[in-house]
């Protein structure tokens, strides 16, 4: 699996994700109070980059081989997903003083940008299309930034707070929600077929998610 | 779509005109169904049309650039590279790469469109319901000055952002790419847009930057300033830059590269450096702090 793993990791990608995150909090916390829309772009960036993780872009050949689909996914993020993360917190620690003190919600943040991303391109990869990843990134990354810009409607919609006045525990809230009910939205369809019983194949060969 | 294909009028070539124009309805109506152009023209028209106490419609202008020129790039630089990945597949394309591209430059009318109703409703209020003396913008600055920052930063970007995207979609069409350029576009913006005080002279050759607003002095953090520079020929060299965009993609296609476009791209940059100096060294020579306290 490690072997696996660290041939299948897409490294050029994930370097140049890792980088980004970095470079954006570290912008972040030069100076917070001009910087922070580069908050929510670098959770977008988080988002994406795992998505992008999950591409199989030779999915109709290896979808023919013994290894399960749950076995070569858990090899895909074996390191892209804790690597990001770790860059992730690193990152925001070291920049603890120079941001608001919201740091578990920031951390919080990149957790359920990363839980979201996993839970549609694995749904998505289940269903049968060899590349989810991609186009999700190509949403996630533009959308994330568009949003941290443009901050619509704060003062219900706390997607990415700044201020000190603004609902910071109704962020949490949010968050948490995001962080977990995507993987049970997004996985729900493929527990329903399986618990159907056998014979119901979800998608192409090998694309169900074994128990 | 690119792969459709278009009928052959009987005895002799179809006219390249009439080409462009049915793709450019095909390619419209692609840009049209695509999620980004659809988040971000419902995100402009419903949080970018209502004024605030401080810059009535002024501070708007990030509505629209984030939403449909950010979104916009990624947007038509997916769209082009499906159109170049589909001409590889078929081993020969139906129409040439230049007309495929023109129709994709035409396309990019459609959030510019929606840039247009939101700069007149934008235009409207502002001037329906003015800032308030301590607001932005401030003193007697022009109509045409106020005009042409709620164009330039707002509708513009609408347009100029996707056509970023074919640039992109035809000279980079790596995936990953137009996200990743999208993400520095918007981190380079906000280091240029005029907060820090050594980069506002230089400031003005992005694509989006700001002329002023709540940005403070030492004693008060939330007094609004005017920045140096001229919007209107600032307005000029946005233009010209859109204008550098589609002569960049055009150029992709080798057999498009001939003297007039090469032509049009030097009188274009030669164009956009100029207005760029001008937006420079024309219109307000220095930082303007309000009188009033916010």
């Amino acid at each position: 699996m490690i072997r696996y793993a660290a041939r299948v990791a897409p490294w050029p990608m994930l370097l140049v994700g890792c980088g980004a995150v970095a470079v954006l909090v570290a912008l972040v916390g030069f100076r917070f109070t001009v910087m922070w829309p580069l908050q929510g772009t670098a959770v977008g960036v988080l988002a994406g980059i795992t998505a992008m993780a999950l591409d199989e872009r030779c999915a109709a050949l290896v979808d023919t081989l013994p290894r399960p689909l749950w076995w070569r996914t858990v090899g895909r993020v074996l390191f892209a997903v804790p690597g990001l993360l770790v860059i992730w917190v690193c990152a925001l620690v070291a920049v603890r003083d120079r941001i608001p003190p919201h740091l578990g919600l920031f951390v919080l943040q990149g957790c359920a940008a990363v839980s979201l991303a996993l839970s549609v391109t694995v749904a998505r990869r289940a269903a049968g299309v060899a590349e989810p990843g991609a186009p999700f990134a190509a949403f996630a990354i533009p959308v994330a930034a568009a949003v941290a810009l443009a901050r619509p409607r704060p003062d219900w919609f706390p997607v990415f707070p700044v201020w000190p006045t603004e609902n910071w525990s109704c962020s949490v809230v949010l968050w948490l929600v995001v962080a977990v009910a995507a993987p049970l939205v997004a996985l729900a369809p493929q527990w329903m077929a399986r618990l159907r019983g056998p014979g119901r194949p979800v998608g192409p060969a090998g694309a169900r998610l074994p128990g | 779509m690119t792969a459709v294909a278009l009928p052959v009028a009987k005895g002799g070539p179809v006219a390249g005109g009439s080409v462009l124009w049915r793709l450019a309805g095909l390619e419209v109506r692609r840009y049209a169904r695509h999620p980004l152009f659809l988040v971000g023209a419902v995100g402009t028209l419903a949080i970018g049309m209502r004024p605030d106490p401080v810059s009535s419609t002024y501070f708007n202008v990030i509505v629209p650039a984030a939403a449909l020129g950010i979104l916009g790039l990624v947007a038509m630089a997916s769209l082009t590279r499906g159109a170049d990945l589909l001409g590889r597949s078929a081993g020969a394309a139906p129409v040439p790469e230049r007309v495929q591209t023109g129709a994709l430059a035409l396309a990019a009318l459609l959030p510019f469109a929606v840039g247009l109703v939101w700069f007149a409703w934008n235009a409207y209020l502002a001037f329906d319901r003015p800032p308030p003396p301590s607001g932005f913008p401030f003193g007697d600055v022009s109509t045409g000055w106020k005009l042409a920052v709620l164009f330039g930063c707002g509708a513009l970007s609408t347009l100029g952002g996707p056509l970023l995207g074919i640039v992109i979609g035809r000279w980079w069409p790596r995936r990953g790419v137009a996200p990743m350029l999208a993400v520095a576009l918007v981190a380079a913006t906000i280091i240029m847009q005029g907060l820090f005080e050594p980069l506002r002279r230089v400031r003005l050759f992005m694509p989006f930057t700001y002329f002023g607003g709540p940005f403070g002095t030492e004693a008060d953090p939330e007094r609004v300033l005017l920045f140096p520079g001229s919007p209107q020929w600032w307005v000029g060299y946005l233009v010209c830059l859109c204008g550098l965009a589609v002569v960049a993609a055009l150029w992709h296609d080798r057999s498009a590269r001939d003297g007039r476009l090469r032509t049009t791209g030097l009188v274009l940059a030669a164009a956009a450096v100029a207005t760029c100096l001008l937006a420079t060294l024309t219109g307000l020579d220095h930082t303007l702090v309000n009188p009033l306290s916010s």
